[in-house]
C-alpha cells in the first residue's frame, strides 16, 4: 500500500502539465501505450497460460483450461 | 483451523483498505477522459489467431515421452457500438479448435505419441457496457468460456479517470472468475484414467494503473495486479513421476500472485517510436519473474499504418513444488513445464495497413478498414519453441 500511494503521488507530484496543443506526437497511433489491443489479447493469454506469471495485462489466470 | 481463519479475516481487512484507499483517491480527482466513437457507429474487428508449439521436454506428460505438442485456431471477433454520445456496449465471441498431445495422452483417444486428440472446440463470449459521466469512464464486462474440461463464468468492471488537463490518468479493474474445472484421476495404468467433475476454481484479480504524460514525447505507465486462485489449481493432465509411477500432481488450494509494471513509450522522431516494458512478478509459491519487452514502432503514410518490430525476454524461477522427477512422495508435487525454470526470448513483427473505404452490392459500405498482420517466435532454453500468427480486419460503419 505504501508503494502504490508512493507512485500515485509521484505521478502527481513531479510532472509538469503537457498542453493539448502540444500533443501531436502523443496523439500518433505509435505512441499509444498500446496500439494494438485485440492482438495483445491473445498475446497475453499465450503468456499467462504458458509461463508462471501474470499481471500487467488483463489476463489473470481463469476462464481457459489450457492443459 | 483458528490462525487460517485469523489468516483469512486479515487478507480480508487488508483488501477492504486498499479498495477504500484506491477508491478514495479515485473519488478525489477532478478529471477529463479518452474519447468515444460517433453516436450511431459501429466498429468490427475480426481477428484469426494460429498457435503452434513443439516441445519434447515437458516432464508432466505422463508417457515420459515430454512430448507438449499444440495446435490452436481462434478466430475471434470484437464488435463494438456507439448507443449514446456516452455510452458504448461491447461484445466479442471467440471459438477455439485445436490439437493438443497432451489431452490425448490420459484419454486414450489416439494414444500417448500419436496424434493429438482433434476437434476440441472452447467457445467464450463477453458482453459489456462502458459509459462516461463527468469525464471518469466506467465499464463493466461480462464474460462465459466453456471447453470439455473446463466452464468461466466471469464479471469484471473497469473505472478510468484523468486529471489535470488529461495529463494524468488512473484506472482500476477488478475481476472475478467463478470456474470450474475438471480433472483426470486413477492415471496409473493409463486405460483406468477418467474426468472428475466439477472442482471449483475461483479467481479474483485487482489492477490499478497510472498513466503520466512526462513530455511532448514521453508517456509512462505504472501498474500494479494482485490475483488471488483458490481451489483446484491442477492442470487437468498434469502428473508426476514418483520413482518410476505416475500420479497426477497435487498443488496448494490457494495461489496469491502480484506483479508490478512500468512502461515507457518514447517518441524517437516524427515517425518513430520506443516502447520499453518491464514486469516483475512473484506469488506465494515462490515463483518469480522478470518479462522485459521493448518495441521499435514506425508509422508510415502519414500516421495511416505502421510497422511494429518486438522482442520479449521472459525469465522465471520454478514454482517451490516443483521437480522433473520425485523419488517419494511429497505434500505438493509438480512437474508442470510452465511452472518449472526457463527463460524464453518471443521476436515480433506487427504491420498494420489502412485500406480505406470498402463498398460492395450495394449492401456493404464500411469505411476505415484496417488490415492488421503479426508473427511471432518464440523459444525457451528448455526446447520448448512456439510459433503465433495473427490476421485480422478492423472497419466501421
Amino acid at each position: 500500500m505504501k508503494t502504490l500511494t508512493f507512485f500515485l503521488l509521484l505521478s502527481l507530484s513531479s510532472c509538469a502539465n503537457v498542453p493539448q496543443i502540444d500533443r501531436g506526437l502523443l496523439a500518433k497511433r505509435i505512441m499509444q501505450v498500446d496500439p494494438h489491443p485485440e492482438e495483445t489479447i491473445f498475446q497475453d493469454e499465450v503468456h499467462a497460460f504458458r509461463e508462471g506469471a501474470i499481471g500487467g495485462g488483463k489476463a489473470v489466470g481463469g476462464g481457459c483450461g489450457c492443459n | 483451523m483458528v490462525g487460517k481463519l485469523l489468516e483469512v479475516v486479515v487478507d480480508a481487512i487488508k483488501l477492504q483498505r486498499l479498495i477504500f484507499s484506491i477508491l478514495l483517491i479515485l473519488t478525489s480527482i477532478q478529471s477529463a477522459f479518452a474519447e468515444m466513437m460517433e453516436k450511431g457507429k459501429t466498429r468490427v474487428k475480426t481477428l484469426l489467431n494460429a498457435y503452434s508449439q513443439k516441445s519434447t521436454s515437458g516432464k508432466q506428460v505422463l508417457d515420459n515421452s515430454g512430448i507438449e505438442d499444440v495446435l490452436v485456431f481462434e478466430p475471434q471477433i470484437f464488435v463494438k457500438h456507439q448507443i449514446t454520445e456516452d455510452t458504448e456496449i461491447n461484445a466479442s465471441f471467440v471459438l477455439d479448435t485445436w490439437t493438443a498431445e497432451s489431452d490425448t495422452i490420459l484419454d486414450g483417444n489416439t494414444g500417448a505419441s500419436g496424434e493429438g486428440k482433434t476437434g476440441q472446440a472452447r467457445f467464450a463470449s463477453t458482453l459489456g457496457a462502458r459509459k462516461e459521466i463527468d469525464k471518469a469512464s466506467y465499464g463493466m464486462n461480462l464474460g462465459f468460456s466453456s471447453e470439455y474440461d473446463y466452464t468461466s463464468k466471469n464479471i469484471s468492471f473497469d473505472f478510468e479517470r484523468s486529471f489535470a488537463e488529461d495529463n494524468f490518468t488512473v484506472g482500476l479493474g477488478l475481476q472475478y472468475y467463478a470456474d470450474t474445472v475438471n480433472l483426470f484421476q486413477d492415471i496409473t495404468p493409463a486405460t483406468s484414467a477418467h474426468i472428475s467433475e466439477g472442482f471449483n476454481r475461483d479467481i479474483y484479480a485487482i489492477n490499478l494503473s497510472a498513466s503520466q504524460i512526462l513530455t511532448r514525447k514521453d508517456l509512462i505507465v505504472l501498474g500494479t495486479t494482485y490475483a488471488n486462485s483458490k481451489g483446484r489449481l491442477e492442470s487437468t493432465a498434469g502428473t508426476v513421476n514418483i520413482a518410476g509411477t505416475r500420479e497426477v500432481e497435487v498443488l496448494p488450494g490457494e495461489r496469491k500472485r502480484n506483479a508490478f509494471s512500468a512502461k515507457w513509450v518514447h517518441s524517437l522522431s516524427e515517425n518513430t517510436a520506443l516502447n520499453l516494458g518491464h514486469r516483475y512478478y512473484f506469488d506465494d509459491w515462490g515463483l518469480k519473474s522478470n518479462s522485459i519487452r521493448g518495441a521499435y514502432l514506425i508509422s508510415l503514410r502519414d500516421d495511416l499504418d505502421f510497422l511494429e518490430f518486438a522482442l520479449r525476454y521472459h525469465s522465471q524461477g520454478s514454482v517451490d513444488y516443483y521437480k522433473d522427477r520425485f523419488s517419494s512422495t511429497e505434500r505438493y508435487m509438480t512437474s508442470d513445464s510452465d511452472l518449472s525454470k526457463f527463460h524464453s526470448y518471443e521476436p515480433t513483427v506487427l504491420y498494420s495497413r489502412h485500406l480505406g473505404e470498402y463498398k460492395a452490392y450495394d449492401i456493404i459500405d464500411v469505411e476505415d478498414v484496417e488490415w492488421t498482420n503479426s508473427l511471432s517466435y518464440s523459444k525457451r532454453n528448455t526446447g520448448l519453441h512456439s510459433i503465433y500468427l495473427q490476421t485480422g480486419i478492423s472497419f466501421f460503419f
